[in-house]
């Protein structure tokens, strides 16, 4: 067993066209070198039943062998104020005041505030330690005082802190600030978190760092030299900083959120303030007017957050902006691992478009490591090169990415109803979470959702042949890669293009081809991409959603990251966390958050059916209905007998319908012309109802005993001779393999992909 | 005298959780017999309906802490499975029990059924009633 991993890279950006750099970061714990190529990806399931893994070779620049250093990732979020010329070194005393709302109390040291160098315990720091909030002083020259409040922190408690340093001595002094809606319990319980600790003081010495919130700094001999150390896990709302100490009577000013003298403050943060994003969004810029001392966000901490004077009758934090001032803290988050460049590839302008990845491979003949980094190349921009367009979901890529679900939630194997089978990769995800990072699957440390993805990380689920820790079978890309392996095979010429692509370019990107193919999962969805698809329909598109569970959660790009992405989960839904009240909007676009569906934009009124089931031991086969007899869709069915099963066979769980299915419905807004070819039977007692269906709560919500609970084979004309056809399973496109692709699946597959690549316009049928 | 801060807060849920678990075993060993573990043997993945015990069985072995829980481990290639052992700590590597080795998912998983059978209504009950 391994539990980590000596080699690991990822790539700047999952889509990239002709003409256009992709940059690849290597990490390697060995001492040998590392050989790198160019591979273009067929398949990567090892299931002996079907391809096998199929790669080819493409010789390029990228072959190479390569000395590939170990590299630092730097974990946890906190705000970086820099602080270049002294103004909050504190050298003449100095104040503070802020709130705190901590979720790890008793974790262990943890940076509050500071300005503060570890290496050399020169500056101040507020920590919040087991034993509570401390002060501490370092001269730099060995001399170093720490002050106590005394008292532990209660856990998602707010409390306003005033720290006082001058001369004469430190004071830290808190109060616990609850409401009948800001912290864990409300004001029936009998709760004093008030102390006040003074001590003697010294002259901080200038750390020569910047000023933290949620973290310490510390300097390095080795790059990167400015290091944040002591994460803080918690919110923080509204830090200011005086270049004096306060009176007595301004710090109980300051507790009871009274107005104080602004004589000798200096900054004043406004985390809630981004004016660098046009918009309702943060970014990760944080204001401070006073002074300008501007922050900036690193990795990623969770904005547009409820803070101690949310009152729980606002929802939106650009609403209530002063409900809304806290940031919250975690010390496992990552938005990029920022590891240097180890080779730059610009796409040449004759290289397919297709699914690449860079091999790399220990240049050692003992036991030898492979990492794939894979991406994707499109078309060159503004072009087609076919006529048939497959998207690849790289949102959901990134949502799942590094998901440790059935490690970490004892509920995981119950909600799949099956027996776990984890693997090594699992284990290294586990263990080097600080440099892999977390999926929106996940909880942080301190039990948050995690509501933002990277992409800039070694992604150990996104390796070819990885089986998924949730279904034990192949899941996103390696299933994905099924449906670009038998297209290749078929001789279907076609282009890729990505979520990133869609989201950015919009129906123009759609609308360059005669037939779009969605792969095997395409849950997270943007509103842009909505709008893509639902004005291409419209226009006389034609699509084929060939999985199960799309277009489900809102998901928005983060401004000037393209390469984070934000989900809020909460209220319904099928989710493995949900989102505090008040927490739904996502800050990078302040829009609202949660299901499609509750926003009016449930996927059936685009692609006809939408999520209804997850069916993740067993997958079944659909029984045809009257309507596959329609002569209008006779050409769908054509060389298969529809008095037969469809698809009681496949490379997962043994079905074609399977591990997350969707149903037509009416009320969701299938069209009204639909016609059901199809629907799934025989799903067994772990298939299970997802909640949004589930009103009040009632048994019978299982697959022998639901009729909601099934995958329906769907179809139907749209405006200017288009058409959408949908497969709603995610286990489709495991089942075209079988019998060497002579089977139903692969035949109604391949006549659909041939007429709807045809221009001919599609006949209405209504 | 009011609560000050966070001190050992004692979650009343985890005795009652205790009691349920206890009672759960106890039903379920009342209603487990040697044919209900050859009927998940003959039928992994429960692709026809399962009788109630084994549903119940299955139901609650799946709602189990982390700590401790049975897993199959798939070694590279995914040609040879071992039995491992979750530990609730992030970080914490599992165990893994290399003196059985499998060759199918299938058996590996069988096995971690049983052991997991094992830890909820105990091994001695079922081999006695197999007796």
């Amino acid at each position: 067993m391994k539990t980590s991993l000596r080699l690991r890279g990822y790539n700047s950006r999952p889509n990239v066209a002709p003409g256009e750099p992709l940059t690849f970061h290597l990490a390697h714990a060995g001492d040998g070198p590392v050989d790198t190529r160019l591979l273009r990806m067929y398949n990567g399931n090892l299931n002996p039943s079907g391809p096998g893994q199929r790669t080819v070779h493409i010789p390029s620049e990228l072959d190479q062998r390569v000395q590939v250093d170990e590299q630092f990732t730097q974990s946890g979020g906190f705000i970086k104020v820099p602080d270049p010329g002294g103004m909050l070194s504190g050298s003449n005393g100095f104040s503070i005041h802020l709130y705190v709302w901590p979720t790890l109390p008793t974790l262990g040291r943890q940076g509050v505030i500071s300005r503060w160098d570890d290496t050399t315990s020169t500056g101040w720091a507020l920590t919040l330690e087991p034993d509570g909030l401390v002060v501490t002083l370092g001269d730099g020259a060995g001399n170093v005082i720490r002050v106590g409040a005394g008292i532990p922190l209660y856990k998602q408690v707010w409390y306003s802190v005033v720290v006082t340093v001058d001369a004469t001595g430190v004071t830290v002094s808190q109060q616990a600030v609850i409401t009948s809606t800001n912290s864990i319990f409300g004001l029936v319980v009998p709760f004093d978190g008030a102390a006040v600790a003074t001590g003697a003081a010294l002259t901080p010495g200038d750390s020569g760092t910047a000023l933290l919130l949620g973290g310490l700094g510390r300097h390095g001999e080795v790059a990167p030299h400015h290091r944040m150390v002591a994460g803080f896990n918690g919110k923080v709302e509204s830090p200011r900083y005086w270049s004096r100490a306060l009176r007595a009577d301004e710090v109980s000013a300051c507790h009871d959120g009274q107005g104080v003298s602004d004589a000798h403050l200096v900054a004043s943060w406004q985390l809630n303030q981004d004016s660098s994003v046009t918009g309702s969004g943060l970014g990760d810029r944080i204001e401070e007017p006073v002074s300008g001392l501007v922050g900036e966000c690193v990795n990623q901490p969770d904005r547009g957050m409820t803070g101690w004077k949310w009152k729980g009758r606002e929802f939106v934090f650009t609403h209530a902006p002063d409900e809304y001032g806290a940031i919250w803290f975690h010390n496992d988050s990552l938005d990029d691992c920022r590891w240097p460049v180890t080779l730059t590839y610009t796409i040449p302008q004759d290289l397919p478009s297709g699914c690449y990845a860079l091999e790399c491979t220990e240049a050692q003949e003992d036991d030898p490591e492979t990492f794939f980094v894979p991406f994707f190349v499109t078309a060159p921009r503004s072009a087609a090169t076919s006529s048939i367009l497959l998207l690849i979901p790289t949102f959901s890529y990134q949502a799942y990415a590094n998901s440790q679900v059935y490690q970490n939630a004892p509920g995981g194997q119950l909600a799949n109803g099956h027996i776990t089978v984890l693997e090594d990769l699992d284990f290294a995800m586990s263990t080097g979470v600080e440099q892999y990072g977390l999926s929106l699957y996940d909880r942080h440390l301190d039990g948050g959702g995690v509501q933002y993805s990277t992409w800039r990380r070694p992604q150990l689920n996104m390796q070819p042949a990885y089986q998924h820790e949730q279904s034990s079978q192949v899941w996103q890309y390696p299933a994905d890669l099924h449906l670009v392996c038998w297209m290749t095979d078929q001789g279907f010429d076609y282009d890729v293009a990505t979520d990133h692509d869609l989201h950015e370019e919009g129906v123009e990107l759609l609308e360059r081809y005669n037939v779009v193919l969605t792969a095997t999962h395409p849950e997270y969805y943007s509103e842009e991409m909505i709008d893509a698809w639902e004005g291409y329909l419209a226009g006389g598109g034609r699509g084929m959603y060939m999985g199960g569970n799309g277009m489900y959660w809102v998901t928005s790009v983060a401004p000037d990251k393209s390469h984070v992405v934000e989900v809020r989960r909460g209220e319904v839904g099928d989710q493995p966390w949900r989102g505090r009240p008040g927490e739904l909007q996502h800050s990078t676009t302040g829009e609202k958050g949660s299901l499609w569906r509750m926003r009016g934009r449930a996927p059936q009124r685009v692609w006809g059916t939408g999520y209804t089931a997850h069916t993740m031991a067993v997958s079944t086969h659909y029984e045809f209905l009257p309507d596959a007899a329609d002569p209008g869709v006779g050409w769908i069915t054509e060389g298969v007998d529809t008095k037969q099963r469809l698809g009681d066979f496949g490379l997962v769980n043994g079905g074609a319908a399977g591990l997350e299915v969707d149903r037509y419905d009416l009320d969701q807004g299938s069209p009204p012309h639909t016609r059901v070819l199809a629907t799934s039977v025989g799903h067994d007692a772990n298939s299970m109802l997802v909640t949004e269906e589930i009103y009040g709560s009632h048994p019978a919500t299982n697959g022998e005993e639901s009729p909601l609970v099934r995958a329906d084979l769907t179809y139907f004309t749209t405006p200017n001779g288009g058409a959408m056809f949908a497969t709603s399973s995610m286990s489709w496109s495991a089942s075209l393999f079988h019998h060497d692709g002579d089977n139903a699946v692969a035949k109604i597959t391949a006549n659909v992909i041939k007429r709807f690549s045809d221009p001919t316009p599609i006949d209405e049928l209504v | 005298m009011p609560l000050t801060g966070q001190t050992d807060v004692e979650d009343r849920s985890l005795l009652i959780r205790e009691r349920f678990d206890e009672r759960r075993r106890a039903e379920l060993r009342a209603v487990v017999r040697p044919a209900t573990l050859e009927e998940f043997r003959d039928d992994v993945i429960g692709r026809h309906p399962r009788t109630l015990e084994l549903r119940q069985l299955l139901n609650f072995m799946r709602m189990a802490p982390i700590e401790g829980r049975t897993f199959a481990y798939a070694a590279p290639s995914y040609e040879t499975y071992y039995l491992a052992r979750l530990h609730a700590e992030r970080a914490t590597p599992p165990t893994v029990d290399t003196s059985h080795t499998f060759t199918t998912k299938e058996d590996a998983i069988v096995a971690a059924f049983l052991e997991r059978v094992n830890d909820i209504i105990g091994a001695d009950t079922l081999e006695a009633d197999n007796q």
